[in-house]
C-alpha cells in the first residue's frame, strides 16, 4: 500500500524545492499550549465538510476547552478566493488552513502566505514525501473521487465500471457532475481525467447531458435522491457517510484509475493567533484527529495507526491516479477553459 | 385675553437649530455610502489588471461568447419574468382588490407570505418539487400517468423563469392591490352611466387607472429578475447555463477577474436608468392624481356563480409560491431522505438537533441576520425619511441628485455591490471587513432605494402647509419631521422599515461576498448547506427563518397600529 | 408706530423676479391685506415674512430687528409669528385639543396652563364642545376656526394668512370675514392677509396693499384706494372701473379720440399719453342729449334688479361700461347719451 500512496504523492515532493534543507519540526510543548491557551481562539478556514469540521473543532475544544475554534468552511475554490481576496486587503483573517485543493498550497508557499509549520508527529509517522519537507504543508487528509451509483435504479451488474464507461447512450441524460470552477476536488479529478483518460473523453461526457452542480459533495446527494442514477464525479466520503446511514449508492473505481485528492493544511504566516493555529494544525494529524476524520468524515489518512471501518475498499486495492498539483497550479486556466468550452457553465 | 396677559407666550425655538447640519450630514452620508463602492465598481471596469485605463474589458464582454451569452441571456430572463409576473399578479390583484370573491383578505396575507419568502429558498423548495427524475411532483406524475418523461423540469430556462416569476409576482400585486384600493368608484361609475359592460370598465377604466402601478411594478420585476443571485446560482448551473450575476460569480473565483466582473455589471446599470426613464416618460404625459384622490370608495364587483370557481383558481395559483413549496420544505425537514417516500421509517428530528444544537453556526447566524435586519431596518428608514424628505422639499438640482443617489443601488446587482464595499472597506480609511459593519452597509445599500420609493410617494400625498404649520408655531425641521411628518407618514414609515426588514433577512448575493465566519447570516448559511446537499437542515432554518420574520413585521404593524383614534387620510 | 417693516424686498428664482424690490410698513396691531392676482407676487411676500424662504435682496424688519436678509434668514420656528393657511393644514392625526396646544407645548408650558389657554381660545371660536374630534370629523368652516384657534393661542407677534377663506362656500365665506375682522379686534395682532378677493380685503383691512407683477402698485386705507386708485390696474382689480386712454392736451384735458375729457384734478404730462379712470356707476346715462354729453349706443344690456348693465361703444367705437338705474328707458334704436363728470375721471397711471 505504501508503495502506490507514494507513487501519488511523488509530485508534491517534487513540487517542492528539492535543494532545500529539512524544516525542524514541532512538538506541542506545554509552553506551547499555554501560549496558544492564552491566545485563546483561532480561526480554521477548511472545505472539508461542514459537519466533519465541526466535529474537528469540537472535539478539539474538548481537548482545551480555553481554545475556541472559529470554523469557516467553504469550497475549496470560494476559500481559495476568499484568502485571496483577504490578502490582497491585508486582512490576516485566517490563522490555519485546509484545502482539497492542494494546487494552492503551492501558490500561498510561493507567495510567503505560509509559515513552515512542521508537527513532530507528522514528520515521525507519515510516509515521507507525503509532507512539504520545508514543513508549509502537510497531508491532513485525502480523497478519492469515484464513480458511484443508486443501486435502487441501477443493478450492479449494469453498474459502469470504467470511464469510458459512462459515454454509453444508455446514460445519456443520467449523469451528474460537479464543477471544476466551484469544486477543488473536481478540479484536481478533472486535471487527473483530462491527463490519464483524455480530454476528448471529457468531450464526450459533455455530450450525455449531465446534470452540473457546483460542490463536489452534491453529485452523491443527487444520485441518492433518485435525480441522476450515476454520478461521473463526486466526493468518496460522501458516498462512505450516505452508505453508512443507509443511503442507496455504491461507489465504482474506474478501471482507467480511480483519481486522488490529497487535501494539505497549513499554517499562515500572519496568522493572528500563531500559537493555537500551530497547536490545531499538530493536532489534527494526531491519531485522535484523523481517526475522527476517518470515521465521521469518510477520509482517507496517512497516519499508520489509523484503523479503516469495515466494508470501505483499502486504498492498497486501487488503482490511483496520480496527484500533480504543481501541474493543477500551472495549468488552471486551461482547465477551466476546456471545461467551459465543453460544459458551457 | 392680550398679549400682555397671563404674563404672555414666550417664544419657542430658542435653543440651536441642528436641522441644518444633520440633514447636510445625511446627505454625505447617503453619498458616500452610494458613491465609495459604486466609484469602486467603475474604477475597476475601465482599469486592466495592472491598473492602467482600457476599454478592453468592455470589448471582451462582446467578443468572448461566454460572457456575452450570459448577457443575452439575463435579458431574456427579466422580460419573460417581468412579464409573465404582471400576467399572473393583475388578475389576482383585480380579484383580491375590487371583487368579492371569498377568502381575498386570507388571499392578501398569503401573497405577502411569499414576498417574505427568500427567492433562493424557493428555488430550494422547488428542486425537492420539480426536479426532473428526484422531484415529488414529477414522480407524482410519472405514478399516475405511467410516463417516461418527467412532466416539468426545473432545471431549465422555462423552470428558472417560473421560480423567479413567483418570488417577484408579489411586488407587482402589492403595487397594484394598493391602487386599486383608492381607485374611487364614481370614475367607474361615469362609464356604468355611459351604459358600458362591467367588463368594458374593468379593462377600459380601471386597468388603465392602475397602469402606472401597473408598470412600476413590473420594472421592479424586471430589475429584480436581472440582479437575482441565488435562484439561478442553483437552478441556472444545473440547467447547464450562465446569467450574468452567476458568471460575475464565477469570475472570482481564482483566478479572480474583478475588471471583467465590473464590467459585465455595466450594461445591468445601463438597462435600469433606460426602463426607469422610460417609466417616467410613459407615466410623465398622463395625469394619474386621481389615485389617491378623494372621492366614493370602490365598490366590489359580484363575482355571482363564479365566486367559488375563482377562489379555488386564486388558491390553486397561491399553491406554486406558498403551499407546495413549503409543504415540501416542512416534509424535507422531517424526513431523512428529502425526496423519500412519507412514512414514519423515512421521519427523523436530526435535522431539529443538527440545526439547533450542534451546528454552531445555526445560532450565531440567526442573531446575526435578526440583529442586522432590525439596525438596517431602522438605519434604513430614518435614512430614507430625511432623503425623501430633502427630495420632496427640494426641487433643485441637488434634490434630484439625491433622488438619483438613492435610487442607484436598484441597478446594482447584489454580487457586484458587494465586490464594491469589500474593495472600499477593505483599505482604508475605515476598514470594516469581518464585522457586521460592511454587512449594515451592504444591506442599507441595497434596500434603501425600495424603503426611499415607499417614502417618497408618501411625501407627495403630504401637503407641505402640515409641516409649515409647525415650522411657524415654533418646531424645528427636525422637531416637525419627528411630531408631524414622520406619524402622517406612518404607514408609509412602516411600510417602508418592513420592506427593508424582509429585503435584509432575504438578500443573499452581496452577504456571500462580505460575510465571515462570525458574521454569517441565514441566507448564507442556506446557501452553504445547498452546496453540500443539505436540504433537511435548509428546511428547518428556512421555515424557522419565515416564522420570526412574520413574528418581527407582525410585531412592527402591531405596536404602531395601537395608537387610537381614527387616521384619516391628510387632505 | 411701525411693527414689521419691507425694505426693498426682491424674490428671484433663476432669472425670473417674482418680487421686485417693494417696500412696506405696517403699523404695530394693524391688519393689513395684500391684494393682487394670482403669481403678483403676495404669496411669496407673506413665505418671505414667515421665513419659509430666504430673500434674494432687502430686509425684513420687525420691531427694529432684522428677521431676513440675502443670506440670513432667521427660520420660521424662530420668529414668534403663526400662520394660517390655505388648506388650513390641521394635522389629522391629532384632535382639536391637541392641535390647537401644539404651539404651547412647544413652549413647554405647564399642562394645566395650556389646557385652560386651550380651552379659551376653543371658546373664542366657539369650538369647545368639539375639542376631542379629529379635524376630518369637521366642517370646512369649523376647521377654518380651528385653523384661527391654534394660531392665535399662541399670541403671535405677527399673524399670517394665506388665503384663509378661499375654500369655503360663497356664504360661509362672508361669515368668516367678519369672524376674522371681529378675533382682529378682540386680540389685535399685526396681521399680515393674503387674498385675491377685493371683497375680504374691503371688509377685513386696515391697510390694503394691492399688488401686481412683484410690485406695489398702491398701499392705503379701502376707502382711499377705492375712491383715488393710483394706477388703471387697481382701479380695475379693485371695484372696477373704466379705462379711457389718449393724448393729454394739458395737465387736465385728455384726448381719446371720441372727445377730449376733462378731470377736475391735474395728472396728466402735456403732449404725452395718458389714462382715465371713471367706475362704472359714475357714468350717467340718459336717453336724451344734455350738455356736455357723448353721444354712444348700446351694444348690450343686462337687467340686473337693482341696476341694469350696459355696454355701450362710443362714435369711434370706443367701448364703456355703465351700470344705470334699472328704470332707466333706453330708445329703440339704442342711441343714448353719456355724461362723464369731471369730479368722477381720474387721471391714473395705464
Amino acid at each position: 500500500m505504501k508503495t502506490i500512496i507514494l507513487a501519488a504523492l511523488a509530485a508534491l515532493t517534487l513540487g517542492a524545492d528539492g535543494a532545500s534543507a529539512q524544516a525542524p519540526a514541532y512538538k506541542v510543548t506545554p509552553e506551547l499550549e499555554a501560549a496558544a491557551k492564552r491566545e485563546g481562539k483561532l480561526v480554521y478556514y477548511t472545505s472539508i465538510d461542514l459537519k466533519v469540521a465541526e466535529d474537528l473543532a469540537k472535539a478539539f475544544e474538548r481537548r482545551y476547552p480555553e481554545i475556541k475554534v472559529h470554523v469557516e468552511r467553504n469550497g475549496a475554490e470560494r476559500q481559495f478566493s476568499k484568502i485571496g481576496q483577504e490578502y490582497s486587503s491585508r486582512i490576516f483573517n485566517v490563522d490555519t488552513v485546509n484545502s482539497s485543493d492542494a494546487a494552492h498550497f503551492i501558490f500561498w508557499k510561493r507567495e510567503g502566505w505560509l509559515a513552515p509549520a512542521l508537527p513532530e508527529e507528522v514528520q515521525r509517522l507519515y510516509p515521507a514525501g507525503s509532507f512539504d519537507p520545508e514543513g508549509f504543508h502537510a497531508p491532513m487528509r485525502a480523497s478519492t473521487s469515484v464513480i458511484a451509483y443508486n443501486t435502487n435504479l441501477v443493478p450492479a451488474a449494469e453498474a459502469p465500471r470504467s470511464f469510458r464507461d459512462l459515454l454509453d447512450p444508455k446514460w445519456r441524460g443520467k449523469m451528474v457532475k460537479a464543477h471544476p470552477g466551484y469544486s477543488g476536488t473536481i478540479l484536481t479529478a478533472t486535471y487527473q481525467i483530462g491527463r490519464d483518460v483524455g480530454w476528448d473523453f471529457l468531450e464526450k461526457l459533455a455530450g450525455q447531458q449531465v446534470m452540473q452542480v457546483q460542490s463536489s459533495t452534491e453529485p452523491p446527494r443527487k444520485v441518492i435522491a433518485g435525480e441522476r442514477p450515476v454520478m461521473a464525479d463526486g466526493n468518496e466520503y460522501v458516498v462512505f457517510l450516505e452508505q453508512a446511514r443507509g443511503a442507496p449508492i455504491a461507489a465504482v473505481y474506474p478501471t482507467e484509475g480511480t483519481p486522488m485528492i490529497i487535501g494539505p493544511s497549513g499554517v499562515m504566516k500572519n496568522a493572528r493567533n500563531p500559537n493555537a493555529a500551530r497547536l490545531f494544525h499538530a493536532w489534527s494529524f494526531s491519531l485522535e484527529a484523523q481517526q475522527l476524520a476517518v470515521d465521521v468524515g469518510g477520509m482517507r489518512s496517512f497516519h499508520p495507526g489509523v484503523k479503516e471501518p469495515a466494508g470501505r475498499k483499502p486504498l492498497s486495492e486501487i488503482k490511483l491516479m496520480k496527484d500533480d498539483p504543481v501541474a493543477v497550479e500551472k495549468e488552471v486556466e486551461q482547465i477551466k477553459a476546456r471545461y467551459l468550452r465543453f460544459f458551457k457553465t | 385675553m392680550s398679549t400682555t396677559g397671563q404674563g404672555g407666550v414666550q417664544r419657542a425655538g430658542a435653543g440651536m437649530d441642528l436641522s441644518g447640519p444633520v440633514l447636510a450630514a445625511s446627505a454625505l452620508f447617503l453619498a458616500g455610502l452610494i458613491c465609495l463602492p459604486i466609484g469602486w465598481i467603475a474604477a475597476f471596469a475601465f482599469t486592466d489588471r495592472a491598473g492602467a485605463p482600457t476599454l478592453g474589458n468592455f470589448r471582451l464582454l462582446l467578443d468572448d461568447p461566454t460572457l456575452f451569452e450570459p448577457l443575452m441571456t439575463t435579458l431574456g430572463l427579466s422580460c419573460s419574468v417581468a412579464v409573465f409576473a404582471a400576467l399572473s399578479a393583475t388578475p389576482l390583484a383585480w380579484l383580491v382588490a375590487r371583487t368579492d370573491m371569498p377568502g381575498r383578505r386570507v388571499a392578501r396575507v398569503l401573497m405577502t407570505a411569499s414576498f417574505v419568502t427568500p427567492p433562493f429558498l424557493g428555488a430550494i423548495a422547488w428542486e425537492i418539487l420539480a426536479a426532473p427524475n428526484s422531484g415529488v411532483l414529477n414522480r407524482l406524475w410519472r405514478d399516475l400517468s405511467g410516463a417516461e418523461d418527467a412532466l416539468f423540469d426545473i432545471y431549465s430556462f422555462p423552470g428558472l423563469v417560473f421560480v423567479i416569476s413567483c418570488y417577484t409576482a408579489p411586488y407587482v400585486f402589492v403595487v397594484l392591490t394598493n391602487a386599486l384600493d383608492r381607485i374611487p368608484a364614481d370614475l367607474e361609475d361615469a362609464a356604468g352611466i355611459l351604459g358600458a359592460p362591467r367588463w368594458r370598465i374593468v379593462v377600459g377604466i380601471t386597468l388603465p387607472l392602475a397602469l402606472p402601478a401597473l408598470l412600476a411594478g413590473t420594472a421592479v420585476a424586471f430589475l429584480q429578475a436581472m440582479t437575482l443571485f441565488g435562484s439561478p446560482a442553483i437552478l441556472a448551473i444545473p440547467a447547464g447555463f450562465h446569467t450574468v450575476t452567476t458568471k460575475i460569480y464565477s469570475l472570482f473565483q481564482f483566478p479572480p477577474k474583478p475588471q471583467i466582473a465590473a464590467a459585465a455589471a455595466l450594461p445591468l446599470l445601463l438597462v435600469t436608468i433606460a426602463l426607469l426613464w422610460l417609466q417616467s416618460r410613459i407615466l410623465g404625459r398622463r395625469g394619474y392624481a386621481v389615485v389617491g384622490g378623494k372621492g366614493a370608495a370602490p365598490r366590489l364587483v359580484r363575482l355571482g356563480a363564479w365566486r367559488w370557481p375563482v377562489f379555488v383558481l386564486v388558491f390553486a395559483v397561491l399553491a406554486l409560491p406558498l403551499f407546495l413549496p413549503y409543504m415540501a420544505l416542512l416534509k424535507a425537514a422531517i424526513s431523512r431522505l428529502p425526496a423519500g417516500p412519507f412514512d414514519p421509517a423515512n421521519m427523523t428530528l436530526a435535522h431539529f438537533s443538527f440545526v439547533f444544537l450542534e451546528f454552531s453556526q445555526t445560532r450565531h447566524a440567526f442573531a446575526n441576520t435578526f440583529v442586522l435586519a432590525l439596525a438596517t431596518a431602522t438605519a434604513g428608514t430614518l435614512l430614507a425619511l430625511v432623503v425623501a424628505y430633502l427630495v420632496a422639499r427640494r426641487t433643485d438640482l441637488s434634490g434630484r441628485a439625491l433622488e438619483f443617489l438613492a435610487m442607484a443601488p436598484i441597478a446594482i446587482p447584489g454580487v457586484v455591490l458587494g465586490v464594491g464595499l469589500f474593495l472600499a472597506y477593505t483599505r482604508g480609511p475605515v476598514v470594516l471587513y469581518g464585522t457586521l459593519w460592511i454587512l449594515f452597509l451592504a444591506f442599507l445599500t441595497i434596500e434603501l432605494p425600495a424603503a426611499f420609493q415607499q417614502l417618497r410617494a408618501s411625501f407627495r400625498g403630504l401637503h407641505p402647509e402640515l409641516e409649515e404649520a409647525s415650522r411657524i408655531l415654533g418646531a424645528g425641521r427636525l422637531e416637525t419631521l419627528w411630531r408631524i411628518t414622520a406619524p402622517l407618514l406612518k404607514s408609509g414609515v412602516i411600510a417602508g422599515w418592513c420592506l427593508i426588514f424582509i429585503g435584509t433577512v432575504r438578500e443573499l448575493s452581496a452577504a456571500v461576498m462580505l460575510s465571515s465566519s462570525t458574521t454569517k447570516v441565514l441566507s448564507v448559511v442556506i446557501f452553504d448547506l445547498n452546496e453540500g446537499g443539505n436540504l433537511g437542515a435548509i428546511a428547518v432554518i428556512g421555515v424557522a427563518m419565515l416564522l420570526l420574520t412574520f413574528a418581527v413585521v407582525g410585531f412592527a404593524n402591531w405596536i404602531t397600529g395601537a395608537g387610537g383614534g381614527p387616521r384619516p387620510q391628510p387632505a | 408706530m411701525t411693527h414689521l417693516r419691507l425694505e426693498g424686498l426682491s424674490k428671484s428664482f433663476g432669472s425670473t423676479t417674482v418680487l421686485d424690490a417693494i417696500d412696506l410698513s405696517v403699523g404695530q396691531g394693524q391688519l393689513v391685506c395684500l391684494l393682487g392676482p394670482s403669481g403678483c407676487g403676495k404669496t411669496t411676500t407673506l413665505r418671505l415674512i414667515a421665513g419659509f424662504m430666504e430673500p434674494s435682496a432687502g430686509r425684513i424688519v420687525v420691531g427694529g430687528r432684522t428677521l431676513s436678509e440675502p443670506g440670513n434668514a432667521l427660520p420660521p420656528e424662530r420668529r414668534g409669528m403663526s400662520m394660517i393657511f390655505q388648506s388650513y393644514a390641521l394635522w389629522p392625526h391629532m384632535t382639536i385639543f391637541d392641535n390647537v396646544a401644539y404651539g404651547l407645548a412647544l413652549r413647554k408650558m405647564p399642562r394645566a396652563d395650556i389646557a385652560t389657554r386651550v380651552g379659551r381660545i376653543l371658546e373664542a371660536v366657539k369650538l369647545s364642545h368639539l375639542a376631542e374630534r379629529y379635524p376630518a370629523e369637521l366642517s370646512g368652516g369649523q376647521q377654518q376656526r380651528v385653523a384661527l384657534a391654534r394660531a392665535l393661542v399662541v399670541e403671535p407677534e405677527i399673524l399670517l394668512l394665506d388665503e384663509p377663506l378661499s375654500n369655503l362656500d360663497a356664504a360661509l365665506r362672508e361669515e368668516m370675514r367678519f369672524e376674522v375682522r371681529r378675533l382682529h379686534d378682540a386680540f389685535r395682532y399685526t396681521t399680515v392677509y393674503v387674498t385675491h378677493d377685493q371683497a375680504e380685503a374691503m371688509t377685513t383691512a386696515d391697510l390694503i396693499v394691492v399688488m401686481n407683477q412683484g410690485r406695489i402698485e398702491q398701499a392705503g386705507g379701502p376707502e382711499e384706494i377705492y375712491a383715488r386708485p393710483r394706477s388703471a390696474f387697481v382701479a380695475t382689480f379693485l371695484g372696477g372701473a373704466n379705462i379711457l386712454s389718449g393724448m393729454a392736451r394739458d395737465a387736465q384735458h385728455l384726448d381719446i379720440g371720441a372727445a377730449t375729457l376733462r378731470c377736475a384734478e391735474a395728472g396728466f404730462a402735456p403732449g404725452a399719453r395718458g389714462a382715465i379712470s371713471i367706475r362704472f356707476h359714475e357714468v350717467a346715462v340718459a336717453a336724451s342729449s344734455a350738455d356736455g354729453a357723448l353721444p354712444a349706443r348700446v351694444q348690450r344690456q343686462t337687467f340686473l334688479g337693482s341696476t341694469r348693465d350696459l355696454v355701450l361703444a362710443l362714435a369711434d367705437g370706443t367701448q364703456l361700461r355703465a351700470t344705470a338705474p334699472p328704470d332707466l328707458a333706453i330708445p329703440g334704436d339704442g342711441n343714448v347719451f353719456v355724461t362723464l363728470p369731471p369730479t368722477r375721471c381720474r387721471p391714473v397711471v395705464a
